[in-house]
């Protein structure tokens, strides 16, 4: 195996290895909770 | 033996030096090694044909070297350079007098054995086929010039000496055509591997390329053996992540609470539990669903809080829905439901904690809605909104699989990027047309 094989698998292994510790400890950086104050949107209809 | 056979020698008619010719036979004209003349060998006496002022140049592989490239042991005795008014290279003329002649072209640090061709190649829809490979036209009318000549050659060249050439590529090969008005001569070039030509010649390794420098026509990209063998990497990576999404994103053990919310009134909050997270962290899904909201929106605020350290994790949802009529039709639009995800609960038992606050559009609770049956706006009473709430363990988040899925990409996307530029950077020498997104995959092509 090439070395630039060789550090492209271990990219992927780590990239697994971070989506596994996400997944095992239930965090996204995108999760709708934890957001300290939560955007409110606005209200009503858009429709013209 | 053979080498005795092939060797002999001559004294040169300027210098008096002795010279060697190393392909005895072969060879017709002969630079003395000492003092830079031309001699013409094939005269029975030696001829001068010119003499060079300056001194033999320094070459990078000095001729009588000998190297094997391929299983072959060629020995390099003659070298000249040509300028096609553009660029510059090398040619290193090797011999074995069991394989004949073969070219070692360096141009750019770059090193190329070029064999003559026997019979002339086959001409198909623009392409010239040998050995049933096809080579596209890169350069149509160049004309080579030698420039600086030393050592041993079949033909009488001298500085000056000017042919008219055309060549073809395909990835790793260029095949030359160089013509006269008295004849034609084919050349198959192959670019040899770095580790090749030093292992023969022992000459420094080939730059590498960077974006900026302009690689030789013929040079395959780099990136595209890189490319090729991160696939199947990638892909076996992409699997497993999928694997670890499906695994990793059940929810287990639904909960489900409800109150309801009169609009325009009051925030109603609310406390269910308790909801427990056995071990470790975890994340929570929670459904809000207001089935019956209508012409207005429920703000709803969750707080999952811990009954030991009421430690808060929160969320938010709006659910809303309008509908009505225009000149096009029925028309309504919002959700009515959401789904929250909340990441990284700590073990512990929790409450779900809810703020919920209903509004109609409009001033009041008693304002207009459309009747569709009747056509036009009615006055009605607002009905209470039905809030409900439905907690489950665990969560399946979407955006870690994308992210995933990007950082596994941007390796092979970077390379490709570096390929289109290598591409660009080779085709713009190119007579013809603007290299396209066509000529970037055809430079993906095996060599």
């Amino acid at each position: 195996m090439k070395s630039s094989s060789f550090l492209y698998a271990l990219w992927c292994l780590g990239v697994i290895g971070l989506y596994l510790t996400a997944a095992s400890q239930g965090y996204s950086p995108f999760a709708d909770g934890g957001r300290a104050a939560a955007v409110h949107g606005t209200y009503g209809p858009t429709h013209k | 033996m053979a080498e005795e056979a092939t060797v002999r020698t001559l004294a040169c008619p300027a210098c008096g030096g002795t010279v060697a010719i190393r392909a005895a036979g072969y060879t017709v004209t002969l630079a003395c090694e000492y003092c830079g003349s031309l001699i013409d060998v094939a005269h029975p006496d030696a001829r001068l044909i010119t003499r060079y002022a300056e001194a033999q140049a320094s070459l990078t592989i000095p001729l009588g070297t000998r190297g094997s490239l391929r299983g072959v042991e060629w020995e390099a005795i003659g070298w000249l350079e040509r300028t096609d008014g553009w660029a510059a290279w090398e040619e290193y003329l090797l011999f074995n007098p069991y394989h004949g002649y073969r070219w070692l072209i360096a141009q750019d640090g770059q090193w190329s054995l070029g064999t003559m061709l026997t019979a002339t190649p086959r001409y198909d829809g623009g392409e010239m086929i040998v050995d049933g490979r096809s080579y596209s036209s890169f350069y149509h009318d160049n004309r080579a010039r030698v420039t600086r000549v030393v050592g041993e050659f079949y033909w009488r060249v001298k500085v000056g000496e000017e042919v008219r050439s055309r060549d073809y590529v395909r990835p790793g090969f260029m095949l030359s055509l160089e013509e006269d008005d008295r004849e034609q001569s084919w050349t198959l070039s192959e670019l040899l591997l770095a580790h090749e030509i030093r292992q023969a010649f022992d000459v420094p390794y080939p730059p590498r390329w960077w974006p900026g420098m302009t690689p030789l026509a013929h040079q395959p990209s780099p990136y595209v053996q890189r490319i090729r063998s991160w696939v199947p990497i990638g892909a076996i990576t992409i699997v497993a992540l999928l694997v670890l999404l499906t695994l990793f994103g059940r929810t287990m053990q639904p909960q489900t609470f409800g109150f309801p919310v009169t609009p325009d009134g009051a925030s109603v909050s609310q406390s269910f539990g308790p909801i427990t997270v056995p071990v470790g962290r975890q994340a929570m899904t929670v459904e809000t669903l207001t089935s019956n909201v209508e012409q207005g929106w429920v703000d709803i605020d969750i707080a999952f809080v811990n009954r030991k350290t009421q430690e808060s994790y929160e969320a938010y949802a709006l659910n809303e829905h309008y509908s009505g009529y225009d000149s096009d039709g029925g028309w309504s639009e919002g959700s009515r439901s959401q789904t929250l995800k909340v990441a990284s609960l700590p073990a512990g038992t929790y409450d779900l904690v809810v703020d919920a606050q209903a509004h109609h559009w409009g001033s009041s609770a008693d304002s207009s809605s459309w009747n569709p049956i009747a056509g036009r706006y009615e006055t009605v009473s607002q009905p209470p909104v039905d809030v409900s709430l439905t907690v489950a363990r665990g969560a399946r988040f979407l955006s870690n699989f994308w992210l995933a899925l990007l950082l596994v990409l941007v390796p092979p996307l970077l390379m490709l990027v570096l390929h289109i530029l290598f591409e660009n950077a080779r085709l713009a020498q190119k007579d013809g047309p603007d290299p396209d997104a066509s000529d970037w995959i055809r430079g993906m092509a095996n060599p």
